[in-house]
């Protein structure tokens, strides 16, 4: 956090909320990022980033100083997101089976099976939609906001354990998905593939 | 075969030492599961990698700026509400603690029986008021009953008003919380 971030967070700490305003322009691309990863659509990533901002004004005078602002922001933006999903997850019934997903291999070098950002990112959201809301929110951390196990530990309010085991079944159960649906990437790779490790 | 050892050094992302890399790249080359395992890891990496960051919609911070008053009022009602409850819950534990302590055990008939000549001494009261009023207005000059009544019936509909007025305003418009 720079000089002048602090001297906003410090006016906004005093009721300024201009002081706050900026802050919401500075942090604006992370918490909604968070919030469109979690829950896959931009009506309720809006609404939901800008929740987090507003629950961070409210308890401005709560934030520990000595973490992260940006950390203290996506941990807000992470059980909120959580708390809709589930509320979500009660009204609609869960499927049994795996979606139909269709990725590009990408290493292999083949144009005709390039597919647009637009399509990644409908691909992946319907395939960390299938991960409850804490596993989802810890890979969206450590993938997307190179977050370590003991931070998202931290935004979750989970040991590093808990998360550590959270990520190993995520990717667990995300390989799966993906090598049950495409199968030809996988055989593909073989001839393409370099040394594992 | 054993994968487990090699599932989890596929899975949990940890800093594997030379032997380990080598028993692993050994594993993958004889086992079509953990190959098959890794080569989804390596997608499923690919895809988290190259998905950009997402950015809101143009204006973000000034929808903010623009929804800070009603989300205030917003907030204001609720405190009015939890106020309120609050309220209502502590008159009506005060009454019950009040009532434990001002009526010695009685069985709940005997309390039915006081609480029924409570409102027969209550309903004979009202009516002989009622008579007592009656008799008052035939008794007084005609000007001033209709006056009486004008005014009686004037001073109830301005209490009452401003009654509602009152609830109306702490109700919906929420009372002041200093943030």
């Amino acid at each position: 956090m720079n000089e002048s971030e602090q001297e906003w967070l410090k006016g906004a700490i005093n009721g300024d909320d201009e002081a706050f305003t900026r802050l919401v322009e500075t942090y604006q691309v992370p918490v909604y990022n968070l919030c469109y990863r979690m829950l896959g659509e931009p009506t309720a990533a809006e609404d939901a980033a800008q929740e987090t901002f507003w629950r961070a004004f409210q308890n401005l005078r709560r934030y520990d100083t000595s973490r992260p602002f940006i950390t203290w922001l996506l941990s807000i933006a992470a059980h909120y997101c959580i708390d809709q999903q589930r509320k979500h997850r009660l009204s609609i019934l869960e499927l049994d089976e795996f979606p139909d997903l269709d990725f590009a291999d990408t290493n292999v070098p083949n144009p005709e099976k390039t597919v647009s950002n637009d399509q990644e990112d409908r691909l992946l959201h319907e395939l960390i939609n299938k991960l409850s809301g804490q596993d989802r929110a810890a890979v969206i951390l450590k993938y997307w906001y190179d977050c370590s196990e003991e931070e998202i530990s931290q935004m979750l309010s989970l040991t590093v354990s808990a998360v550590k085991s959270r990520l190993h079944r995520s990717r667990k159960l995300l390989a799966e998905m993906i090598s049950t649906n495409n199968p030809q990437i996988v055989n593909e790779r073989r001839t393409h593939e370099s040394p594992a490790l | 075969m054993n994968h487990q050892p090699y599932e989890d050094m596929l899975l949990d992302e940890r800093e594997l030492s030379i032997k380990e890399k080598d028993s692993l790249t050994q594993h993958l080359l004889e086992c079509p599961q953990c190959a098959k395992l890794e080569k989804s890891l390596r997608v499923l990496d690919h895809e988290f990698r190259s998905t950009p960051v997402v950015a809101p919609a143009p204006g973000f911070s000034e929808r903010w700026k623009t929804s800070l008053p009603e989300r205030r009022k917003q907030h204001e009602r609720q405190q009015t509400r939890i106020i309120l409850i609050s309220m209502a819950v502590t008159a009506v534990a005060t009454g019950i603690t009040l009532a434990v302590f001002l009526f010695p055990p009685i069985s709940p008939i005997s309390i039915f029986a006081n609480i029924l000549s409570g409102l027969l001494i209550l309903v004979n009261t009202v009516i002989d008021f009622w008579v007592f009023v009656g008799a008052f207005l035939q008794a007084a000059p005609k000007g001033l009953s209709i006056g009486l009544v004008l005014s009686v019936t004037t001073w109830i509909s301005i209490i009452l008003l401003a009654w509602g007025i009152s609830m109306y305003k702490i109700t919906l418009k929420g009372v002041k919380v200093e943030q």
